[in-house]
């Protein structure tokens, strides 16, 4: 048996139990349900009924994305300054696979953002917004989840090149939930910056995910859905040269061990 | 592509080089032209100062540095060329508390290492249950090891060097931070390793754990093979050299003790107490004797410091570390 597989479920398990012993982590799956109220306030407020599907799924994208650049963009980061990469890098299992199995547990608690701005919604209230086109809102969930995913694993091969990465992450999470149309529809930002996001996976993954709530068909759905899966699997692929260049570099300057 | 040599050295090192760059500097060289041959199932330990290349040494024979020149084998594999086939014959247990998640279980961490070496679950658990019974963490199993003392995080670290059931055990400072029964536990431990066939390389400053331990011992200093010496050896110089320490000697007795045969110098370390140091077996009787019937009771023995030790073999340098 190679090491790929079992590295793969047990880094899942270890980043669980690293979720449960320190709930500190989950802390931007906990300011999600103080953005849904603060949205839909603002749309029920101003009578558009119409956008509350936008006000729930904005705080959702956003808790999502912002675990992938706090807390997968740190894993490398971390592992390196507790001196755990150097022992993963002793062994037989590819780098690839521990980074990925952390980052597909993250990714998947940071799901958890959608149930609780529904919640908000329901609970406080009354709003409840009906997936009308489900098949196309799982398959559009299952892409975005993956690009997340990805993004977290190019973000902390990144990481690893910095020292100071917590004024990268602060700095980035605005720029990324503006690109990827979190808040506002990328159709509705300036031209060049449309344009711009359009190369980044989460503006098409948040405009389909905005239409399976809309009653109205779904237009362009699969070639829709392949610029996510596409765009996420090129951000997979960059996020895994750039982590084996990483591991190359470190074990040329002997400073696999320096955070 | 090279095959895994049963037969080939478990580890074959000739005229390894490795620099460090420095900020504004000429490169640092860790590693001199070093060369060092451990035969399967031997116990090889690595002695010297701080700085003096035994970690760089570990470190690139573990796949996680690479080297400027010369070449690292184990098992007839390069360390290099070969690593994906290198790492699953290795394990490695780094000095200190660093490389272990500390909010998870003891069990929790081992099963984690076990997966990483490709075990499947079920085989995972019983490989960690059957190591933290080894290393005498079993009671403490489910518990998260940032509650754990030093020594105890140690022996860990050494359940999860045993995890892949490795050929050669790279141990670097194994045994900082134990108490003196787990010291001697871990003794038992690499006894037990050697009967099982597996090759350690072991880096101590510990001189007395090197003799009791190992079948040969290297001397490295600046990066480059001073001896390599039969463990023996250690033990003459141990006994050679040994310390006599007294308080409330007069001036007078501390001259009659330096003119004793065998005695190399007599150092005053305090208001009338001295450290005697000798430089052959057995001159230490005549000064206890002397310091006795003179009635000087406050007198202790010790064997020579690792430093004591480096002074004879390298010089006056001594344990300073290398600009």
């Amino acid at each position: 048996m190679t090491a790929s597989s079992p590295a793969f479920w047990a880094a899942a398990r270890a980043q669980l139990t690293e979720f449960r012993r320190d709930p500190g982590t989950l802390l931007t799956l906990a300011t999600a349900p103080f953005f849904a109220v603060i949205l839909l306030s603002v749309t029920e407020h101003g009578g558009r009924a119409d956008l509350a599907p936008y006000a729930l799924l904005a705080p959702a994208v956003m808790a999502s994305i912002g675990m992938a650049v706090m807390e997968a963009g740190e894993t490398i980061f971390r592992d390196r300054s507790t001196g755990v990469l150097e022992a993963v890098l002793t062994t037989p299992a590819p780098l690839t696979a521990v980074l990925t199995g952390r980052i597909a547990a993250i990714t998947a608690v940071s799901l958890v953002g959608i149930a609780e701005c529904w919640l908000v919604g329901a609970l406080g209230f009354g709003v409840v917004v009906a997936v009308e086109h489900p098949l196309v809102f799982a398959l559009t969930l299952l892409a975005t989840a993956a690009g997340v995913a990805a993004t977290g694993m190019l973000l902390a091969a990144v990481f690893v090149v910095g020292r100071n990465v917590r004024s990268f992450q602060n700095s980035l999470t605005f720029p990324l939930y503006l690109l990827g149309g979190a808040m506002v529809p990328v159709a509705f930002l300036p031209a060049g910056f449309e344009a711009l996001s359009r190369l980044f996976f989460l503006s098409w993954a948040t405009d389909l995910l905005r239409d399976s709530l809309a009653p109205a068909p779904v237009a362009h759905f699969w070639p829709r859905l392949a610029a996510v899966a596409g765009l996420a699997a090129g951000m997979f692929a960059a996020a895994s040269w750039i982590a084996h260049r990483m591991v190359r570099r470190v074990r040329r300057t002997g400073t696999v061990g320096f955070a | 592509m090279s095959h895994i040599g049963i037969d080939a050295p478990a580890v074959e090192v000739r005229a390894l080089v490795r620099d460090f760059r420095t900020r504004g500097g000429p490169p640092r060289r860790a590693l001199d032209a070093f060369d060092l041959t451990v035969a399967p199932g031997e116990v090889h330990g690595l002695l010297g100062p701080n700085g003096a290349g035994k970690t760089t040494l570990c470190k690139i024979l573990s796949t996680i540095l690479l080297p400027t020149s010369g070449s690292a084998a184990v098992h007839g594999l390069d360390v290099v060329a070969d690593a994906k086939r290198v790492r699953p014959l290795l394990g490695i247990v780094f000095g200190g508390e660093r490389g272990l998640y500390a909010r998870m279980t003891a069990a929790q961490n081992l099963r984690f290492w076990a997966a990483l070496y490709g075990l499947g679950r079920r085989e995972g658990r019983r490989r960690a249950a059957e190591l933290l019974d080894r290393v005498g963490l079993a009671p403490r199993a489910d518990e998260p090891v940032e509650t754990f003392s030093r020594g105890m995080k140690q022996r860990l670290h050494l359940a999860r060097g045993l995890v892949g059931d490795p050929r050669v055990l790279l141990l670097d400072e194994p045994t900082v931070g134990m108490d003196p029964v787990s010291a001697h536990e871990f003794r038992d431990l690499v006894e037990s390793l050697r009967a099982e066939g597996r090759a350690v390389l072991l880096t101590t400053h510990d001189m007395a754990e090197a003799e009791a331990l190992c079948d040969r011992v290297s001397f490295i200093d600046g990066g480059r093979l001073l001896r390599c010496e039969d463990p023996r050896v250690l033990g003459e110089l141990l006994s050679r050299h040994e310390r006599v320490r007294a308080a409330g000697v007069p001036a007078a007795l501390a001259e009659r003790i330096a003119a004793l045969p065998g005695v190399e110098r007599v150092r005053e370390t305090g208001p009338g107490a001295v450290l005697v140091e000798t430089d052959r077996g057995g001159a230490a009787l005549p000064v206890l004797r002397t310091l006795v019937e003179a009635g000087v009771t406050d007198v202790s023995t010790a064997p020579p410091t690792l430093e004591e030790v480096y002074l004879h073999l390298i010089g006056e340098r001594g344990m300073a570390v290398r600009p």
